[in-house]
């Protein structure tokens, strides 16, 4: 029980700044995550006020038509405009587990310092392992530990975002939790959707997991200096995302050698301007 | 996995409905599930059986519709049934094509007694 307001919903998600204590997120039913901070709520009109009823004898049907999702996509429409007037650049990084995205934010904060400012959020189920290492290159990082959950939803990541410092202009990197699977449902309020794919993985990953790769814009494919030891067709795997995603994007990069940082670094300086 | 998270939303937007209707139960739910969504029915069924007891759909009969998948084509303007994402334009091989129905997730209506 929540010592503070008494009630049972203690989550178990919490986000921490690296360095600072961490606080629970509570839901109280209403699909937002909050923490005991303080926290102002509006009210979107309720779902009863658009639904029409038909009465049959005892049983009465209600029409609702109601997204299941709703929730999470009003709150993701929240955390756009929370960006937009930021000028925050958002991009959700997602991929399997394993596949170098905290490597290539590494990467990426290293190269560009004092070019772009740049800020985190790292998505784990346990652990602040990413976050400290994000945190050791001096960004504003903050952590969500999303316990029992498979992915981030927008209501994280809002509050996570007010509790990070970020400079007007800069580029906020959303590190999902590692999944091809479930985070592909939730808008996190993103401009971009960029999954990584690395060559370890197979080359089938797109029809494989077709619902992240139809909602991702750029693709990397990641590890390219391992392709002399792996079975991977990168054109093969190019094919099989564009079948899901005819309009994907893809750059071909090694985080680690530095091999093909070039274009993404010229990507994301073009995201950022338009 | 989500369909945890699905359900919990099912439950919340159920609840915020019967404020408006005291003294009501819900006899029955119907749901709209495309075919193209990735939800799994037997994990579905899993997080139902967990979380829906001692909530306002605790004795609700539970009607789910599987919506199947329709897409037009960009390039021939085929409206064709679509099973995946991977699936060319049988008219003409493409891929870019606009899906129409499969990508829906919704409740459709509440019976009340």
């Amino acid at each position: 029980m929540c010592a503070t307001c008494g009630c049972g919903n203690d989550s178990g998600i919490t986000i921490e700044v690296p360095g600072q204590g961490h606080v629970h997120l509570h839901s109280h039913g209403d699909g937002h995550w909050h923490t005991h901070e303080g926290h102002t709520h509006e009210h979107s009109p309720t779902l009863a006020d658009r639904h029409h009823e038909h009465d049959h004898g005892n049983s009465q049907l209600l029409q609702l038509e109601a997204d299941i999702l709703h929730g999470n996509t009003l709150l993701a429409e929240r955390n756009r405009g929370y960006f937009e007037a930021l000028s925050v650049y958002a991009i959700n990084l997602v991929s399997s587990p394993g596949s170098g995205k905290t490597t290539l934010l590494e990467s990426t904060i290293r190269d560009l310092s004092g070019k772009l400012d740049i800020a985190v959020i790292e998505g784990d189920q346990q652990t602040s392992n990413d976050a400290a290492r994000i945190a050791k290159h001096k960004v504003s990082v903050i952590q969500i530990n999303t316990g029992k959950m498979c992915h981030l939803d927008a209501g994280m990541v809002g509050t996570a975002a007010k509790s990070l410092l970020m400079k007007p202009h800069s580029i906020l990197f959303i590190e999902n939790v590692g999944n091809l699977v479930c985070p592909a449902m939730f808008d996190l309020g993103e401009n971009s959707r960029v999954v990584v794919m690395s060559v370890t993985e197979g080359d089938d990953k797109a029809i494989k997991y077709p619902e992240m790769f139809r909602t991702s814009s750029l693709c990397l494919i990641n590890k390219t200096d391992l392709l002399p030891y792996v079975e991977f067709d990168v054109t093969k795997a190019m094919d099989l995302a564009r079948r899901v995603n005819p309009k994907m994007q893809f750059i071909e990069m090694s985080a680690t050698t530095g091999e093909g940082l070039g274009d993404w670094y010229n990507w994301l300086q073009e995201a950022r301007i338009t | 996995m989500h369909e945890m998270t699905i359900v919990h939303s099912i439950i919340e937007m159920a609840e915020k409905v019967m404020k408006e209707h005291d003294g009501r139960s819900i006899e029955a739910i119907n749901i709209d599930i495309g075919k193209l969504v990735a939800v799994e029915p037997v994990a579905l069924d899993l997080a139902w059986d967990y979380a829906i007891p001692n909530t306002v759909l605790d004795k609700a009969e539970r009607r789910i519709a599987e919506i199947p998948g329709e897409a037009k084509c960009s390039h021939c303007d085929t409206v064709f049934a679509l099973d995946t994402y991977y699936a060319p334009c049988p008219a003409c091989g493409e891929f870019d094509y606009h899906i129409m129905n499969g990508e829906q997730l919704l409740i459709r209506s509440l019976v009340l007694h």
